[in-house]
């Protein structure tokens, strides 16, 4: 890394049986940086490319300690919205990256987090600034610990802001991944650090608002709540979103198990946090009523369900990404995104509309990032850093 | 560095803003009172030690209450740490 290099962004996106698809993912990124080294590359890939398969290539073709992946629910580049792929970002210039893996996020997210961190540098010479990058199984129903424990550990006496994203399945709900060069896992998290000679910037921002006066949390444990108003939770939800729903000819009473993920990722529960609203995204319904959420929600807590239209989600992602961009000290080159799948739900073929926003509000840059089932950006006042429903935007600097 | 007399006492409401980002301000509001009172503390007007006292006596409760306590309770020593340094530049 010469301390006067340019930064170079990369994106590839790449569809069809695993392997090819990550060849062609290499291929084409190799293309792009002219014969340059990546400091890092990032891999998000739907599940008709497991990550088991694409990372070992990736990795073989880069530095393996500079790959990380994240499997999704839906991917996207600049140039390209798809489904059933696999998108890229490769980044080189004055960056360097480090990563770690830790297992058993849901039995101790701290023993995770904590050996996802130990061998992370804290300084690396010639590159002042340092941010964080998440990648989680959000399955595990500890999004906002693990978040809050990586924060600690990576700067409680010098805090760093932290970007990242918790893995999709492609709506299953039933198992995701991420992975540290060619080590793949579920019930897991990577905590990366990006040393930079520039500060990188985060934006986020949602478009969700309350369809739903407040309601009780009455019975929860973890990350499922049990009973709302002293009902089944589902029982509620259902309830308070039929006449939204009938709206768009879905009636929540005649959903096939299949389709229970796409709808709550429509009707999301708002904490209220210091006048606004904190998103968090129920996942999958319980055999008795109950709904599972990607971290703890706690009983007694009061929360409102949401809903958003289309013209809001294009307007937030633009908003997120102009604060990116406002968060850097000199033009943007790209970035990578954090965007949570209910919007492209809301949005459908319109999302697009916002992926291109984003690149305009950036300057035209190249981006890549997928559809999550939950956003982390924490900034280094910040008190929470999980949220839902949102667009997260961590633009790298020129 | 958290010499009471130095310092304008800690409303309640303002670790509602530390712990609420995470658990909703309703939940964060009801958890720090009972402590407080547990701890036969004035929510309206508490020193600094007192206030991280109250975190610290919710930083074991499981799950996202206890975490969100731990973390905020770092990030407030740190942030008043900050200021105090501020104070004597």
């Amino acid at each position: 890394m010469s301390n006067t290099e340019s930064t170079a962004v990369v994106t590839a996106i790449a569809s069809g049986e695993a392997h090819a698809a990550a060849s062609s993912l290499v291929t084409q990124l190799r293309r792009g940086l002219s014969g340059r080294e990546p400091a890092f590359v990032l891999i998000f890939a739907s599940t008709a490319q497991p990550l088991s398969e694409v990372m070992p290539i990736v990795a073989d073709a880069f530095s393996a300690d500079r790959v990380l992946g994240a499997s999704t629910s839906g991917e996207f580049t600049e140039a390209t919205v798809a489904k059933s792929s696999v998108s890229a970002i490769a980044v080189a210039g004055p960056f360097a990256l480090h990563a770690g893996l830790g297992r058993g996020l849901k039995a101790s997210p701290e023993r995770a987090v904590a050996d996802a961190v130990h061998e992370l540098p804290r300084e690396v010479e010639g590159l002042p600034h340092r941010t964080a990058i998440l990648l989680l199984d959000p399955l595990a129903g500890v999004s906002e610990e693990a978040t809050l424990l990586a924060a600690a550990a990576l700067g409680d006496d010098a805090p760093i802001p932290l970007a990242g994203g918790a893995a999709g399945d492609d709506l299953a709900m039933t198992r995701t991944w991420v992975a540290c060069g060619t080590e793949v896992a579920s019930d897991a998290v990577v905590v990366a650090t990006i040393h930079s000679r520039h500060r990188l910037g985060i934006g986020v921002h949602h478009g969700h608002v309350a369809l739903s006066d407040p309601l009780s949390v009455t019975k929860a444990e973890g990350a499922t709540v049990h009973e709302i108003d002293g009902r089944p939770a589902w029982e509620v939800w259902a309830q308070r979103t039929r006449a939204s729903a009938a709206e768009r000819g879905v009636d929540p009473d005649t959903l096939g198990d299949e389709d229970i993920g796409a709808y709550l990722l429509r009707y999301e529960a708002g904490l209220a946090s210091g006048g606004a609203m904190k998103i968090r995204a129920p996942l999958s319904r319980g055999v008795d009523g109950s709904l599972g959420f990607a971290c703890g929600i706690a009983q007694g807590s009061v929360i409102r369900i949401t809903e958003s239209e289309p013209s809001r989600q294009i307007g937030s992602a633009r908003e997120a990404a102009r604060r990116a961009r406002e968060a850097l000290d000199r033009p943007a080159a790209g970035a990578i995104v954090f965007d949570c799948i209910c919007r492209n739900l809301i949005l459908g073929d319109a999302f697009d509309t916002a992926v291109r926003g984003m690149s305009e509000e950036l300057g035209d840059v190249p981006l890549a990032g997928f559809e999550t089932y939950g956003e982390i950006a924490l900034d280094v006042g910040d008190m929470s850093g999980f949220h839902n429903t949102t667009t997260v935007v961590l633009a790298l600097p020129s | 560095m958290l010499h009471d007399d130095a310092h304008p006492p800690v409303a309640l409401e303002e670790l509602v803003g530390v712990i609420g980002a995470s658990v909703g301000d309703e939940k964060a509001r009801e958890v720090l009172l009972e402590a407080a009172r547990g701890l036969g503390l004035d929510p309206r007007a508490m020193t600094r030690q007192e206030a991280l006292a109250l975190l610290e006596s919710l930083a074991h409760t499981p799950g996202i209450i206890g975490v969100s306590s731990r973390f905020g309770r770092s990030r407030l020593l740190l942030k008043w740490a900050r200021d105090n340094l501020r104070a004597f530049r």
